[in-house]
């Protein structure tokens, strides 16, 4: 049910009026918050941005849902690649020291190992991700969503009372 | 940008700031609530919490801590207390409290409801070596577990031989018919050996042989040498002989000392025999070490228990914050490992700079005190956490210092603890059933240190009590041996000297306990139940005996036997062995001799011939 939903939320936004910058930019912000441990104070910022940017929700949420499952598999990934980025470069120490006693910035638990692996990870994927992002909206605009609303099933699911029903909620509420 | 979402946001904050004024209290109360009874492992629990954003002011009106191994008792609770905090270095995840004000202190006081935890936490067992405090913890609990646990029961009850004659674990005539067979298998393994080896005809035939030899018959030395050739071979012989019965003869001693060394064993087990039925019968051993131990053993160990774990906290808690390389751990899954970085000249995570405390003693003596610089990081703040806590009244004082000193390379702690004059009523003295009288009155005077550093402890307790007058009006129904002994022993003494010495290292712990009770209850003890119990021992060892004694016997005749039987064999082979070596050496010689006047009977005919041959061609 659950993933029915996700993949609805991200067939809607995929056919919104969104435009693919936008999608994008919604995906990374919601894949900062899923990869990375939910109550950190880099994640109040990164939801407050969602919220005042003109950004794609419903792309973030289905992005932070699906970063949040990737999260969990990756974690041992995240935690050792903290604790090298912590206690094996020698170089970064005193960035690490200076972050620990500067006043707010010292609230974002960035001495704990799989909060800092996980975010600069994420921060090295926004770019990527980004451009991947925009270019698979693209794509997939142009190419494969004509394709997927002939599908028997969603040609089912749209002539159904419940998809109607559910079409004239939506509406509704917008 | 969204001006929706900023108005939102906005709507957000104010609803939340809205929520914070009205709903803090009750968020940061059970907050604090749920860390304290996860680190406590029973019910912590605040009243009342008040906080105040303005001045970073928090206040509560009580708090208890439920003792984890008696959940209806509080480890400590406290009346109203209240501290500050500073404002900029919590920006910075640090919590620094000037002035923490605690009053009315109490310990072990009763709960009105059940302080215990429905859902269990689940404790990994900590892998690797256990810490120098955990082992000695562990090692003055099994000295306790281990002394003899005595009862009234033990020593007033009869002990009824006969009953127990019944249910006797004997083992050793299993074991000793088991080694009865071996040896037997063993022997007749010589047996079988001894009917294929039969030196005797071998002899016999080579004696005959050599008698055919008449040395004074042989007229020729040629013929002599061949009846030589013919004795050195039978020597030979005689030598393989003689070889065969040498091995055989130490193959016999090995057998020999195998079973000796077998039959020493089974006093071992009748030994072994001897200590099951002693415990069956649950006799007790009588000596002042046990006695000492078991009546005030448990209430010793507890107190150090108690001050050891707070010790180890205490430790675990000043390591956490080290910035040195860490070792990298296993945390569970998105919860990661804080890794801990201090610059110098900085803040610690945590310090209390001053802890004003007042409270009451279990006695109800009020008490009140200062701790001094409770820090995460002491090396940061460059002082040891200082406690000082004093009370002196009409008659009693009480004094407390200790020092949680972890700035050197090896963590230190001090504790000094000393009373006098503390009155007792209605208190007993031990938990043991050996000792159930309450105390009417009396007053207690207590010197006790505890000093460790790194891995070494050093500590003494020395309670003397006295002008004590028991309450024996509880028992005066229930008048057996046992109660009239001990109620004896209480009414002969007005005084309780109590020293307990502990030492521990990394080698291992000493832990002694000694009380002037101990000696007299074991006078008494002894004089009038021992005998008792030396009767009973010995009825039970001779039960033993009467079983196990048939079979020892058997398996020690039968050895007998058969190795008296080997040494006659091996005798008889032996001096007929040797009766033909001589037989033989003498043949020996008569040849050698005869072949010698033969020799000097053909010289001198030769000569002879010579003479007459030179005279014909001289004359």
């Amino acid at each position: 049910m659950f993933f029915l939903k996700l993949l609805s939320k991200l067939l809607k936004a995929l056919r919104s009026a969104a435009s693919p910058g936008q999608l994008a930019a919604g995906f990374i912000l919601g894949m900062t918050i899923g990869l990375t441990p939910l109550r950190s104070l880099h994640n109040l910022v990164v939801v407050v941005l969602i919220i005042i940017l003109n950004v794609n929700i419903s792309m973030a949420i289905f992005s932070f849902a699906l970063c949040s499952g990737f999260a969990y598999l990756l974690d041992p990934l995240f935690h050792s690649f903290g604790y090298w980025l912590l206690v094996d470069v020698m170089a970064l120490h005193s960035l690490w020291k200076f972050m620990a006693e500067t006043p707010v910035l010292a609230l974002g638990r960035f001495n704990n190992t799989v909060v800092l692996g996980s975010f600069i990870i994420s921060l090295l994927l926004l770019i990527p991700v980004y451009f991947l992002v925009k270019r698979g909206v693209v794509l997939y605009r142009e190419k494969v969503d004509a394709r997927i609303q002939k599908w028997k099933i969603i040609q089912a699911i749209k002539s159904s009372k419940l998809y109607s029903l559910y079409q004239k909620i939506s509406n509704l509420r917008d | 940008m969204r001006i929706k979402g900023i108005i939102f946001l906005a709507v957000l904050a104010g609803i939340f700031i809205l929520l914070s004024i009205f709903l803090t209290d009750f968020w940061l109360e059970k907050r604090l609530e749920s860390v304290g009874t996860s680190i406590v492992g029973a019910k912590v629990e605040i009243d009342h919490l008040d906080f105040s954003i303005a001045g970073l002011h928090v206040k509560w009106d009580s708090l208890q801590v439920t003792n984890p191994k008696n959940t209806w008792e509080n480890i400590l609770s406290t009346g109203q207390c209240e501290f500050d905090m500073d404002f900029l270095p919590l920006l910075s995840r640090k919590v620094i409290v000037e002035n923490f004000q605690a009053t009315n202190l109490r310990s072990g006081m009763k709960r009105t409801t059940d302080g215990k935890i429905e859902k269990k936490m689940k404790i990994k067992p900590k892998s690797g070596k256990p810490s120098f405090i955990t082992r000695t913890v562990q090692s003055l609990e099994n000295e306790v577990k281990t002394a003899p646990a005595f009862s009234l029961g033990q020593f007033s009850r009869k002990v009824n031989v006969d009953s127990i004659k019944a249910f006797l674990e004997i083992r050793s005539p299993e074991r000793i018919d088991s080694l009865k067979n071996s040896l037997s298998l063993m022997y007749g393994k010589w047996d079988e050996a001894f009917s294929d080896f039969k030196p005797a005809k071998e002899l016999e035939t080579i004696r005959q042989e050599i008698t055919s030899i008449e040395p004074a018959s042989i007229q020729s030395v040629p013929d002599l040498q061949n009846a030589l050739i013919t004795i050195d071979q039978s020597k030979k012989q005689i030598d393989s002989l003689r070889a065969a019965i040498t091995t055989t003869r130490a193959s016999i001693g090995q057998d020999f000392s195998f079973a000796s060394r077998n039959l020493l064993s089974m006093d071992d087990w009748i030994k072994e025999d001897y200590r099951r039925a002693l415990d069956k019968a649950k006799l007790p051993d009588i000596n002042q070490q046990n006695i000492g131990k078991f009546l005030f053993g448990s209430k010793v160990v507890s107190k150090y228990t108690y001050a050891l774990n707070i010790v180890g906290k205490s430790r675990s808690f000043a390591n956490r914050f080290k910035s040195d390389k860490p070792k990298k751990q296993k945390p569970p899954r998105l919860k990661g490992q804080d890794i801990w970085f201090t610059k110098r000249n900085t803040l610690p995570s945590l310090w209390i700079k001053r802890i004003e405390i007042s409270g009451k003693t279990l006695q109800s003596i009020a008490f009140s005190g200062l701790v001094t610089d409770v820090s995460s990081q002491q090396l940061l703040v460059g002082k040891p956490t200082r406690i000082d806590i004093q009370s002196s009244r009409k008659g009693t004082s009480f004094d407390f210092a200790g020092e949680l000193n972890y700035l050197g390379k090896e963590p230190q702690e001090r504790f000094r603890l000393a009373l006098a004059g503390l009155p007792l009523s209605d208190v007993r003295l031990s938990d043991s059933p050996m000792l159930p009288n309450t105390l009417k009155s009396g007053s207690l005077r207590l010197e006790s240190s505890l000093d460790m550093q790194g891995d070494r402890l050093e500590s003494t307790v020395h309670v003397i009590s006295d002008r004590l007058v028991f309450d024996f009006a509880a028992q005066q129904e229930k008048q057996d041996q046992i109660t009239r002994i001990v109620q004896n022993a209480l009414k002969s003494i007005d005084n309780l000297d109590l020293k307990a010495i502990v030492r521990s290292d990394s080698a291992g712990t000493d832990f002694s306990l000694n009380s002037n009770l101990d000696d007299i209850l074991v006078k008494q003890l002894k004089s009038q139940v021992s005998a008792e119990i030396e009767a009973a021992k010995a009825k039970l060892l001779a039960e033993v005996d009467s079983r196990v004694q048939k079979h020892r016997a058997e398996v020690e005749n039968m050895v007998r036997e058969k190795q008296t039987e080997l040494e006659t064999t091996m005798k008889k082979y032996e001096d007929q062995l040797n009766e033909q070596i001589r037989y033989v050496d003498n043949k020996k010689k008569e040849v050698e001799t005869r072949i010698e006047e033969e020799k000097n009977k053909q010289k001198k005919k030769l000569e002879d011939e010579a003479k007459k041959k030179l005279k014909g061609i001289i004359g």
